[in-house]
């Protein structure tokens, strides 16, 4: 059985490792497509709304993946604080906010 | 049922392997493609989608973290702070979508009132000062009015 364990364990870390270390490699070389990541779809211009929308991302995610690194109740998940949740929110916010803007002086001329 | 557990273990632990391997050779091979794994449909990247790509993997390591921490492993339970966070995003982009189309539809619109009016506006300077009817020539004679009558209407 325990054999067993360490297989499927293996399994599944090679697993989720090689598709984390294959989908950021892509990325990197622009194998996968990211153009206009930060551009608005309308203007095509660079948008900061964008920007400050996928470093909170980024920042949460990362914060959130050292909290279950060195979470001292190894059995579970740490919960995630309700002031990142609050940045999030409002990052979003401000990005629809930003996407939906454009659209009241073009609608009105 | 010991030894019928064991098989049925061993039996998914192959299964499982085997398929893992053989999504990876294909993923490295590229006979499954990623170009367009966070792409929209019209080509370009898609930031939601990319959100989602992160929380994906971050979630599912953390999850693969912790549940490989416990002896036996164990799956743990996904807090309400997550779920939220994924909500949020799936929330954002839904929402996203319907100001984005809401905006094309509109854009689609105003470009198509401009071409009208451009049109017809056209035709009408195709009159003759000395009100002989014009015809319409170039790119803009396949809308230009039919009639003098109908010069100057409806704008």
């Amino acid at each position: 059985v325990n054999t067993l364990a360490s297989v499927l364990t293996i399994e599944a870390v090679v697993f989720v490792a090689a598709l984390v270390l294959l989908v950021s490699y892509r990325l990197i070389t622009g194998e996968i497509n990211s153009i206009a990541l930060l551009s608005d779809k309308g203007t095509r211009e660079f948008s900061p709304a964008r920007l400050q929308l996928l470093v909170a991302t980024v920042l949460a995610a990362g914060y959130w993946f050292l909290k279950v690194l060195s979470s001292a109740a190894g059995n579970q998940l740490p919960d995630v604080p309700q002031d990142l949740v609050l940045l999030l929110g409002g990052s979003h916010t401000l990005y629809l906010g930003s996407k939906s803007l454009p659209l009241l002086p073009r609608q009105l001329s | 049922v010991d030894v019928l557990s064991l098989v049925a273990g061993w039996i998914v632990a192959v299964f499982v392997g085997a398929a893992g391997a053989v999504i990876l050779w294909k993923l490295l091979t590229n006979q499954i493609k990623l170009d367009k794994l966070i792409s929209e449909p019209n080509g370009d990247a898609s930031l939601s989608r990319f959100q989602f790509l992160i929380f994906t993997f971050i979630i599912g390591m953390g999850v693969l973290v912790v549940t490989l921490r416990q002896s036996p492993p164990a799956l743990p339970e996904i807090p309400v702070g997550i779920l939220a966070l994924l909500g949020i995003s799936a929330g954002s982009y839904v929402v996203a979508k319907g100001i984005q189309v809401q905006r094309d539809t509109r854009f689609e619109q105003i470009r198509s009132d401009t071409a009208k009016a451009v049109a017809e506006q056209a035709a009408a300077t195709s009159v003759a000062p000395n009100g002989a009817t014009g015809v319409a020539t170039g790119p803009l004679a396949a809308v230009a009015p039919a009639s003098p009558a109908d010069v100057g209407t409806g704008v």
